[in-house]
């Protein structure tokens, strides 16, 4: 069971889930957990041969009811590939599930935001390589969905929808347009090549996204990741996130859909760390400059169309 | 029916996002669906929840 300790200086919740140090940490393929159970082999976490999408509660949960929820989305059941080498159909179904974990998880009593994410490439740390993704239910509002309540506050309204206007009027830094969905690097990108993927429409959370922005936003995040993996020719590490609303009482203001990608990467081959000024003063100090990374970008998306 | 909001009540939400009291087992169903998707509950050995989704099978014409 994870213990929560409130750091006073820093005004933030910070949770201690020793038991993840136990964690299966970057097995081979044949001992992959999240590949699917195959006759006469070891049983992985899914007890079938074959699957389309599986999503399970996490062994090694950092969250659990009654104190919020850790769930792995496995997205295939082949232990090759990624998001963007998924089929057009499975990775708009997993956008209905994505869905279905916020409906299900943010209906919780004990659930106050549902954070859907993925740790792609040993660069952010991932311990398993077969294609998943995560969702952390947690039992408390975070400080960025918080930060990003503020930004509605500061900006008299939805600073998402804000923001996406003040895009696609400069044009500089937009990476990716659809009918529902526009991508940009944004004006003041933390990472290189930092991207926010956004429903065009005002919609609080993926509840609210009708099926055909559904089907535009899973277009958009592979045409994104092909995109990335074609600008240094390599996989790419990032962190992906899926900003939704916070779903508890006291969070029921705000909250535009849109998903946030933090590539490490500031060149092929040299990561960004987050150093002295990034960790001591909560400043970042890039090393490029958000138009020439968008526009570098553009072209890799491009070429991998 | 109104589309589902964070702000929808819980008594108004659709089958399979109802609000469920906190260390309560879930309730075992089978062949839910939301959009395209096909939604198969089952429980571990160990007791954790295993959720497997398909796309559903539109019928022949």
């Amino acid at each position: 069971m994870s213990e929560l300790r409130f750091n006073e200086l820093r005004g933030e919740q910070v949770v201690y889930a020793v038991h993840r140090q136990e964690r299966t940490f970057l097995p081979s393929h044949e001992h992959c957990p999240l590949c699917p159970t195959r006759p006469g082999g070891s049983p992985t976490e899914i007890p079938r041969v074959a699957f389309e999408i599986a999503v399970f509660e996490n062994l090694f949960p950092a969250f659990e009811a009654p104190h919020g929820a850790a769930e792995v989305i496995v997205y295939t059941d082949s232990h090759e590939g990624s998001l963007a080498t998924l089929a057009p159909q499975r990775a708009e179904a997993l956008m209905w599930v994505w869905r279905h974990r916020y409906a299900e998880l943010g209906a919780r009593e004990d659930v106050h935001y549902v954070l859907i994410f993925e740790n792609r490439g040993v660069k952010v740390g991932v311990t398993l390589h077969h294609p998943h993704g995560q969702v952390y239910a947690y039992p408390f509002l975070p400080p960025v969905p918080e930060l990003e309540l503020q930004a509605d506050r500061r900006l008299g309204g939805c600073a998402p929808c804000a923001l996406l206007r003040r895009e696609l009027e400069d044009g500089r830094r937009l990476v990716y347009q659809s009918q529902q969905i526009a991508a940009y690097v944004p004006h003041a990108a933390r990472w290189a090549y930092e991207v926010h993927v956004v429903v065009r429409e005002h919609r609080a959370s993926l509840l609210d996204c009708e099926a055909a922005e559904l089907r535009s936003l899973a277009g958009a995040l592979q045409a994104l990741v092909r995109g990335y993996d074609a600008l240094f020719d390599a996989p790419f590490p990032y962190v992906m996130v899926v900003h939704q609303a916070p779903v508890a009482a006291d969070g029921m203001l705000g909250g535009h859909v849109h998903v946030e990608f933090y590539p490490p990467l500031r060149a092929a081959g040299k990561l960004k760390y987050l150093a002295g000024s990034e960790q001591g003063a909560g400043t970042f100090i890039a090393d490029t400059v958000p138009e020439e990374s968008a526009a570098a970008l553009r072209g890799a998306i491009a070429l991998a169309a | 029916m109104a589309r589902e909001t964070p702000h929808t009540p819980a008594s108004e939400r659709r089958p399979g996002a109802q609000r469920v009291p906190h260390g309560q087992p879930g309730e075992e169903r089978s062949d839910e669906r939301m959009g395209p998707v096909v939604i198969e509950r089952l429980r571990k050995a160990d007791g954790r929840a295993l959720i497997l989704y398909r796309r559903a099978r539109e019928p022949q014409q």
